[in-house]
């Protein structure tokens, strides 16, 4: 039985460090209390950290189903403003065009929302992996003194603990691409022949196509609220510079705020044409396309990845 | 140094009575931070009558070499998730200026002046057409070997702002605001003017405004104002000391295009006072133009014209020192050009006129400045 713990030791070997500084840091935490409510206390942080991570996978799971749906929407508006481009009607490739940046900003809310839930699922699955290996480290001290008929039990134990182990550890080694899945819609079916490969690459190659004339529209409009914000920078550096020592100043006559204090990176909910709660500033604008300009630019390098991958198919049953 | 704890004290507190929503950012950002360095030349000449001159050593002509150093920015501690808008920031402006001013009968001056500006906002939205404003500042302005007219500049003060402004829809796509202020303001007075005591005033006004528009806004606004000069007489024994109440309407039109950006704004005062010698009337006009130039120039144009009227004639002198810039006119224009990705170039001419404490005399500056604009991080 000691040789199998050995064996087993070695096996977790490139562990060694983790194991002793969490076992380290345990230790240090509970040296005074008896051995068995030890390692009922660690027994007990391993559940507990069980289910935290469980939580966390539900909620990662529930973001990306979310970022589906979302993304399917985003991917619908895509196509109306292909649709309308086909048909050559100006109006409604700008309805399109409208459509699909309205889609694109929850979209992008939903796709900040999955990256903050990969990190959260991220932390939790360390701290079950360290839970888990401090615990197996107890395990093992625990068996050495253990009555024979009691170390059936715990060996039991370890190996559950440790095929848990491996496969958390498998989990995070992997290189997880948090990335949700694109045009979750277009997907392998088994049962497609080259005709139906072919016509789902074309539509993913469409929709790229799409998608660039998007970013175009993206980077005319960063170009346009880049010149408005100098401009705009330059005549507040003007007002602010006139009346920063008072040389506009005029006493008596009692001045209120004007453009120039108001325009001092104090949005004006007055000057807000489209909401009274508050108005975005030039640079949260530029901010905001260049985010979504980021998304499109992905949403494009996905699709012809899936459709390079389709035409790859197409090739290998032919 | 309390008067800075008050500020950040104010500013904990509004942002405490807000709360913090679910639906904010605290990430803290620092926006629009720019640097200024810029030097001119400046001519004063003033029309006064050896009857006439206001303080010893004032002259007709005076000429000044001048160097101005600043920084301002914004930092932003709060931003709304839902709706991107700032919720709670700070902006700060502050500068030294320094003059070498000749000219003078007696000697030359060196006039050096430091100032500071610190507001923080709050912002926060109440319900889907309405959203309040809380804002609270502080200005500080300290100047050194003062120098007599043609020359003039603002004397020192330190000056404590609060303002609270509702906005809300109404029909009609009319954004109606309503604003509530106090401000008090306390001025440095020096051991041989001692006269600047007398501007030292706390004051408090209410204002209503309505405006209609996007790319082109028109707004109408009123106001009414109380001000209280508390070192001032009134000569009347039952009312001491100076108490103004002063009456505004006017109207901004504003306009923001592609390249062009333009404002022209009226306002008419009426100012009534328990002291006879304040009592006026005014019209003022301001108008403010920017617009993109070839070759990447860019144009600004300020301009502010007033007109006062008094009601009553009076024996004593109309303005107390700090004060002479009655009846002001002045013009700015600015030719901006980018110079690197982050620095911009540019020059200035300043022009303004205005008359002292003592009527029809009057004295006027151009000038002409280069000034740099460097922002560190990026436009």
């Amino acid at each position: 039985m000691t040789g199998l713990l050995r064996l087993r030791l070695r096996r977790f070997n490139r562990r060694a460090a983790m194991i002793w500084i969490v076992g380290a840091a345990c230790g240090v935490g509970v040296g005074a209390v008896p051995h068995a409510a030890r390692a009922q206390s660690t027994q007990e942080i391993v559940a507990q950290r069980e289910l935290a991570y469980r939580a966390a996978r539900d909620a990662y799971d529930a973001a990306v189903s979310a970022y589906d749906v979302l993304s399917g929407q985003f991917n619908s508006a895509l196509r109306a403003v292909d649709r309308a481009r086909r048909a050559q009607d100006e109006q409604a490739i700008q309805d399109a065009m409208a459509s699909a940046y309205e889609r694109g900003v929850p979209l992008r809310a939903q796709d900040m929302r999955v990256h903050d839930a990969a990190k959260v699922l991220a932390a939790a699955r360390d701290s079950l992996i360290q839970a888990i290996t401090a615990r197996l480290q107890e395990l093992v001290a625990e068996m050495e003194v253990a009555p024979a008929r009691q170390r059936a039990g715990l060996d039991a134990l370890f190996r559950d603990l440790s095929r848990r182990l491996e496969s958390l550890e498998a989990e995070a080694a992997q290189v997880v691409s948090f990335e949700p899945v694109v045009l979750p819609e277009i997907n392998f079916d088994p049962r497609d022949g080259e005709v139906d490969l072919r016509a789902k690459a074309e539509l993913l190659e469409r929709i790229a196509a799409v998608a660039d004339t998007v970013i175009q529209d993206y980077d005319r409009q960063i170009h346009a609220l880049t010149n408005r914000l100098r401009l705009d920078q330059q005549r507040r550096d003007f007002l602010a510079g006139t009346r920063r020592f008072g040389d506009t100043q005029v006493p008596v006559v009692p001045v209120r705020p004007t453009e120039g204090q108001q325009a001092e990176g104090r949005p004006a909910a007055a000057n807000d044409s489209t909401s009274t709660s508050g108005s975005l500033t030039l640079e949260q604008r530029i901010e905001n396309l260049k985010r979504a300009r980021a998304q499109t630019e992905a949403y494009r390098k996905q699709a012809l990845i899936r459709a390079a991958q389709f035409r790859k198919r197409i090739g290998s049953i032919t | 140094m309390s008067r800075m704890r008050w500020v950040l004290a104010t500013s904990a507190a509004v942002f405490a009575l807000g709360g913090a929503p679910a639906s904010v950012s605290s990430q803290v950002r620092l926006r629009d931070l720019v640097f200024t360095a810029g030097g001119s030349v400046e001519r004063y000449s003033g029309n006064f009558s050896s009857v006439t001159v206001p303080v010893v050593d004032s002259t007709n002509s005076a000429a000044a070499a001048v160097g101005e150093f600043s920084a301002r920015g914004r930092i932003v501690f709060l931003q709304d998730a839902k709706h991107g808008f700032e919720r709670l920031g700070l902006a700060f402006d502050g500068g030294l200026r320094q003059s070498a001013a000749v000219g003078f009968t007696l000697r030359d001056y060196a006039p050096r002046e430091w100032v500071g500006n610190v507001d923080a906002w709050y912002q926060e939205s109440l319900g889907t057409a309405t959203s309040l404003r809380i804002q609270a500042g502080i200005q500080g302005r300290s100047v050194t070997d003062r120098p007599p007219m043609p020359l003039f500049l603002q004397p020192g003060h330190s000056t404590l702002t609060a303002s609270a402004t509702v906005f809300t829809r109404a029909g009609r796509g009319a954004l109606v605001d309503a604003t509530i202020d106090v401000e008090r303001a306390d001025y440095a007075a020096l051991a041989f003017l001692p006269q600047l005591d007398l501007l030292d005033r706390t004051g408090a006004g209410v204002e209503l405004g309505a405006s209609w528009g996007g790319a082109s806004t028109l707004r109408f606004y009123t106001g009414m104002r109380w001000t209280s000069y508390r070192h001032q007489g009134s000569f009347d024994p039952r009312d001491p000391f100076r108490r103004d109440r002063t009456v505004r309407a006017g109207l901004d039109w504003r306009y923001g295009g592609s390249g062009i950006f333009a404002e022209l704004g009226m306002e008419g005062t009426v100012n009534r006072s328990n002291s006879d010698r304040p009592e006026y009337d005014a019209v003022s006009v301001r108008g403010l133009f920017s617009a993109s130039l070839p070759a990447d120039f860019s144009l600004n144009l300020f301009a502010l014209l007033t007109q006062k009227s008094y009601v009553r004639e009076t024996e004593f002198a109309r303005l107390v020192p700090g004060e002479e810039a009655d009846n002001a006119s002045l013009a700015y224009l600015q030719l901006t050009r980018p110079l690197a990705t982050n620095l911009d170039g540019a020059i200035r001419l300043g022009w303004t006129r205005a008359e002292t404490d003592i009527g029809n005399a009057y004295y006027q500056r151009t000038g002409f400045s280069f000034r740099l604009n460097y922002r560190p991080n990026g436009h």
